[in-house]
């Protein structure tokens, strides 16, 4: 440890009068004497300075010593003698290293696409020690992403990254395979000349030791740092809406006719408003639920009557297809402990996507049942269905099978699961190719206060 | 062209009434002498084949006329009470200023060029201060800082509103400038001090010019570079822990501030601030680009950063279009181009020139 200031008297013509032993064994190792001129080229020359403008300097200078640099912060202040000069800060760092923003890393190289598939990487098993993602693999069933021991303020850097398109680093990441291998994950968006993004690519670097004490309890801690979900918040929220306001208008021609064709794009414009204002409420809820404390409601709600409400919120929709919902009827009622507004945004959600998936004209069956001490809500269409293989990957956050340009976020499943196990239930699918899906919301019933 | 407006100093003043009578007439001669300035400023910038907007001359024009004030007082306070602070006070309050006015010659082109980063960084400070929605904090101030660096910041940004002051040509501001420029002011006001007084004395007088010369010296003598908004960024910069680095220049660039950006990107890439500073007022979007790409400043930072700097980089002609092309560019531009950029701009000076000399691609 150096101790601070340094302090030197050099005489008028630049000879050390005295001198701090620091700075002593800098004079030493570039050649000069302990009482003769300064030889450390970076503070002769800025001595030279101070005497030919006699002027006081304060400044940074850079000096070698050996194989690093050391940044020092110099005075040098003319005096009747000759000159005062004091070090005031000394770090040493190797040459110009960088520490964020640079390509060749050490690490592997991987590249994924928009929903976070891989498509490339550089890496084999023999080196690794482990098995290498497969193509197609999704990086988040590759990795569990974690916050490690990073600051709160950006825990997510990938997750955010990705909602910003831009650059992160720092982003930890578990093997699922083998939880005590951690990597360190940092890449670049990549996007197609109309900015579209098509994926990222970057680096990752295999890091010592776990960043937590047991990882296997680690806390799932928040996917969103308050930091992000407030910028969204405040970037997106408020320009979407007057987007989706200003498109409305014109489309419905209040202010006065216009050319159909104008008319229609202000329509596409307040469509694509509502799908992008949809993301931000998923992510803000993704944000929410996401954190320890996230807590609901324990009510008494009729789960019929919000199976109902559900299906008459999306009739609308549904009748533009000609597919027809069929809701439990007015007299039936079933009475489950949990919180009204979140088994409306799971019934919603559930509906929304039969409805999103089904072909035209066909039906929805929204059903409420009681079994075995606990009630139910299922929710069957009769769409293209989903393979076995993928009925535990379609609950993963961004998980879109493959699906894109339909409005939906990837994060509506992931959320209506996490939230029907907050109120002690769960979500979960029956379903196989060409034979519809059959959501079921299970739930348990009122048992009283 | 950004010229302005005079409250207090009247160039009519010393003129004879009949010269021009009322206060449309004070008026024009007031625009025209500003319009004067400035035309010899831009005269004297386009030697520098740099672009100097308009708006970066009015700012540049106060920041001098102030510092030229500020210097003016100091050396006549240096005289203490003798025939020569009679002499310099007969010349009238912001003699200097309008003298220097009249002998745009006298600076040099370091000082021109400093005058320059300096009004770019006031200027965008201003228009971000003006700017930024009612409510919403600066970015910066959402990272939390230990102590000494958030002490250093706050220095600066201390510093950095003296850059901000009303602009007024009359007024005086703090001549916080690095060493070499602040030298090159203060004998400059002391040259027009000694000429003036010359100029009205019916016979030369040496004692008066050496009192006047004794008085620079000491005024040089007592300048504390390290007390300027250039040094305060730099020492803030060089105590910000390195994890940290990144996010506080994405945060310095969305607050416009670009004092603390340069001095964090100098620290991460060797380019000195005032380098960094030109790269950012270029009229080149590669070197932006490279530097950008350089810090890890994301495609929304960069896009709001080249909106402030627009007016300086030509940027406004061609409207939304550019930025939307300089952000596409961004995009492509990956880490090794920037690296390479770097690595030539690094390079010396005079193999650069050599290469430029034989064609070498950069």
């Amino acid at each position: 440890m150096i101790a601070l200031p340094i302090e030197a008297l050099l005489d008028g013509e630049g000879r050390i009068v005295s001198a701090g032993e620091p700075l002593l064994a800098l004079q030493r190792q570039a050649g000069g004497a302990a009482d003769g001129p300064l030889a450390v080229p970076a503070l002769a020359a800025l001595v030279h300075l101070a005497r030919r403008l006699a002027i006081p300097l304060s400044r940074a200078v850079t000096v070698a010593d050996g194989a690093m640099d050391i940044d020092l912060w110099v005075d040098v202040r003319p005096t009747e003698e000759g000159f005062a000069m004091a070090i005031l800060d000394w770090q040493a760092r190797r040459p110009h290293e960088p520490t964020f923003g640079r390509d060749g890393q050490a690490g592997w190289p991987w590249q994924i696409d928009a929903h976070l598939r891989f498509q490339s990487f550089d890496a084999d098993a023999a080196t690794l020690g482990h098995a290498p993602p497969r193509a197609g693999d999704l990086l988040t069933a590759y990795f569990q992403l974690d916050t490690g021991a990073a600051e709160a303020e950006f825990a997510m850097p990938l997750i955010e990254a990705l909602a910003l398109r831009a650059p992160f680093d720092g982003q930890i990441g578990r093997l699922r395979a083998d939880n005590a291998i951690v990597y360190q994950l940092s890449g670049e968006p990549l996007t197609e000349p109309s900015g579209a993004l098509i994926g990222y690519r970057g680096h990752a670097l295999r890091i010592e030791g776990t960043t937590a004490e047991n990882p296997a309890s680690a806390p799932d801690t928040s996917l969103f740092s308050p930091a992000l979900a407030q910028r969204l918040d405040q970037a997106l929220r408020q320009p979407i809406g007057r987007i989706i306001a200003h498109a409305s208008t014109i489309s419905g021609q209040h202010e006065g006719p216009l050319r159909q064709d104008y008319a229609d794009y202000a329509a596409d414009i307040a469509v694509a408003g509502r799908h992008l204002m949809a993301l931000v409420d998923d992510l803000a809820d993704l944000q929410a639920i996401e954190r320890p404390d996230f807590t609901t409601l324990r009510e008494e709600v009729d789960l019929a009557d919000v199976a109902r409400r559900a299906a008459g919120l999306l009739k609308v929709r549904a009748g533009a297809r000609q597919i027809r919902i069929q809701a439990p009827t007015v007299d039936e009622q079933l009475i489950v402990r949990a919180e009204y507004r979140r088994t409306l945004q799971i019934l919603v959600n559930l509906v929304g996507n039969a409805v999103r998936y089904s072909p035209p004209a066909s039906m929805v069956w929204v059903r409420v049942d009681e079994d075995g001490g606990r009630a139910r809500a299922v929710v069957a269409d009769q769409g293209s269905g989903i393979d076995p293989a993928d009925h535990e990957r379609i609950f993963e956050r961004f998980e879109r099978l493959g699906r894109s340009g339909d409005g939906g976020s990837g994060l509506g499943l992931y959320l209506s699961r996490r939230l029907a196990r907050a109120m002690g239930g769960d979500v979960t699918l029956e379903s196989a190719p060409g034979q519809g899906a059959r959501f079921t919301l299970d739930l348990p019933l009122w048992t009283g206060g | 062209m950004g010229g302005l407006m005079t409250v207090a100093d009247d160039p009519g003043r010393e003129r004879s009434r009949n010269e021009g009578g009322g206060a449309s007439a004070t008026l024009a001669r007031r625009l025209i002498a500003d319009m004067q300035h400035s035309a010899d400023l831009a005269a004297l910038t386009d030697g520098a084949s740099r672009r100097w907007p308009g708006r970066l001359l009015a700012e540049t024009r106060f920041h001098l006329a102030a510092m030229v004030n500020a210097l003016e007082l100091a050396i006549e306070a240096a005289l203490a009470d003798s025939p020569a602070r009679a002499a310099v006070e007969a010349l009238g309050q912001g003699y200097s200023r309008r003298a220097i006015e009249r002998e745009p010659g006298l600076l040099s082109p370091d000082l021109l060029g400093h005058l320059r980063r300096r009004a770019a960084v006031a200027t965008l400070l201003r228009q971000a201060g003006a700017m930024r929605p009612r409510g919403m904090p600066p970015a910066m101030t959402s990272i939390a800082l230990e102590p000494p660096q958030a002490d250093a910041l706050a220095a600066l940004a201390i510093a950095e509103q003296g850059w901000c002051a009303p602009m007024l040509l009359d007024a005086a501001m703090r001549p916080d400038l690095p060493a070499e420029p602040f030298h090159d002011l203060a004998w400059s006001v002391a040259a027009l001090l000694v000429q003036g007084c010359e100029r009205t004395a019916e016979v030369a007088d040496p004692a008066i010019i050496r009192a006047i010369a004794q008085a620079a010296e000491a005024v040089v003598a007592h300048h504390d570079e390290g007390a300027g908004a250039i040094a305060l960024a730099r020492r803030f910069a060089r105590g910000v822990p390195a994890p940290m680095r990144a996010a506080l220049a994405r945060a310095a660039l969305a607050d416009a501030r670009l004092l603390p950006f340069a001095a964090l990107a100098e620290g991460e890439t060797g380019l000195p601030i005032e380098l960094t500073i030109e790269v950012l007022l270029d009229a080149d979007d590669m070197p932006r680009h490279a530097l950008f790409r350089l810090m890890a400043i994301d495609d929304t930072t960069a896009f709001r950063a080249v909106e402030s700097l627009a007016p300086f980089i030509g940027a406004v002609a061609d409207g939304d279009e550019a930025l939307a092309r300089f952000v596409e560019s961004y995009r492509l531009h990956d880490c090794a181009r920037a690296e390479r950029w770097l690595a030539s701009v690094m390079q010396p000076r005079a193999l650069a020139d050599k290469l430029a000399l034989i064609g070498h691609p950069r």
